[in-house]
């Protein structure tokens, strides 16, 4: 009985290493061809295939990666530049603050996804009005303009006093109903203006709506 | 017979290793966090117990980093010892974490949050976790931390471990 448990297992074992091997085979052949002419598989096209699409799926991870370091790094070396006073390319100019387009794009996505998404009454009222409470416990001086729901989100356009008090307004809120569940900020060139999209618990930041 | 399935398993993982090449799993000690300003800095002890207040007259505030990239639905949770059980205004004080990533000038870009509940002199680990839902990629978290003080002589309260899980 033990023979044969051990044949099986060897057999199972050997079967796997096979495969490995010739998964690894495949990517030297097609990065190096041999002079030799090969006549490919179904399985070793197969395979292959599975290969293309792992490495073409770490490739776009590593291109988004890539974007976002190369966008930090220039971000700061502009940053570092117009603290004294030079632009990177040695001329001395201090350089406009430049708008985050993200940001206007994701706002936008998410004022399309509340407008197409259906309202839930009793969670709405309940969410504009827990809102309200929160801004009015957290930050007195600031002006609820709008707080409008949908069925997974909300949003909030509030004006505060100055830029001190809206750049603590997301640090006081954070841990008050419905903002602790998730909450993104965008903020108005003017430095007063805000617009806060708050997620229904167990809903995130999809840009599209559900319906 | 044992080093065969050795190597059968070291075959098997180094496969099952590469198909899942994006997941990010981080676990991190808190005493890796950095106080907030200087005056959080005079009352937090370090040690490998993580990090705790020694304060008996306010709460101090810690910044836990995650440097990596997280996309997706992204899990954060956090170990703590809570060993206060004050009430301040109808609530009782609790070792509360907001989850943050910030834009390239440093606001609040995005935030959550997450918190023991109850609590009090020796009291055992508590680990409170949230998922944050079908994020755009980013760059920037932070952990942010409030540890209540000690209203109790010697039962300090604790951030022992953080961690968070990301598939993408």
């Amino acid at each position: 009985m033990n023979r044969v448990r051990t044949g099986i297992f060897l057999l199972a074992g050997s079967a796997v290493a096979i495969g490995y091997w010739r998964l690894q085979t495949n990517a030297t052949n097609t990065a190096l061809p041999t002079t030799q002419p090969r006549t490919a598989s179904a399985a070793e096209v197969d395979a292959l295939r599975v290969e293309l699409r792992a490495l073409r799926e770490q490739s776009s991870h590593a291109a988004r990666v890539a974007t976002h370091a190369a966008a930090a790094s220039e971000s700061a070396m502009t940053a570092a530049a117009s603290r004294i006073g030079k632009a990177t390319d040695g001329k001395s100019t201090v350089p406009p603050p430049q708008p985050d387009d993200s940001g206007a794009k994701r706002a936008e996505a998410f004022g399309r996804r509340l407008s197409q998404e259906p309202v839930d009454r009793a969670w709405s009222k309940q969410i504009e009005r827990s809102i309200k409470q929160a801004v009015d416990e957290a930050a007195p001086t600031a002006e609820v303009v709008e707080a409008k729901c949908g069925s997974t989100l909300c949003r909030t356009v509030l004006k505060h006093e100055n830029v001190e008090t809206r750049r603590n307004f997301p640090g006081v809120v954070a841990d008050k109903e419905p903002f602790k569940h998730g909450a993104t900020y965008r903020y108005d060139p003017d430095g007063r203006g805000m617009t806060v999209y708050v997620s229904r618990e167990g809903y995130g930041f999809s840009e599209t709506a559900r319906n | 017979m044992k080093k065969l399935t050795m190597v059968a398993s070291m075959v098997l993982v180094s496969l099952v290793a590469k198909s899942n090449a994006h997941a990010f799993d981080g676990w991190r000690n808190g005493a890796e966090c950095q106080p907030a300003t200087a005056a959080d800095a005079a009352d937090l002890v370090y040690s490998q117990y993580g990090v705790q207040n020694m304060s008996t007259t306010t709460a101090r505030n810690v910044i836990c980093p995650i440097p990596t990239v997280l996309e997706g639905d992204v899990t954060f949770g956090f170990r703590a010892y809570d060993r206060n059980n004050l009430f301040v205004g109808g609530n009782i004080n609790n070792i509360s974490c907001n989850i943050v990533s910030l834009t390239l000038d440093g606001a609040i870009d995005t935030s959550a949050n997450l918190a023991t509940s109850g609590g009090g002199p020796g009291a055992g680990a508590q680990e409170a976790e949230l998922t944050i839902f079908e994020m755009p990629a980013h760059w920037m978290w932070q952990f942010q931390c409030s540890i209540p003080k000690v209203n109790t002589p010697g039962h300090f309260s604790h951030l022992t471990f953080y961690w968070l899980q990301n598939a993408f």
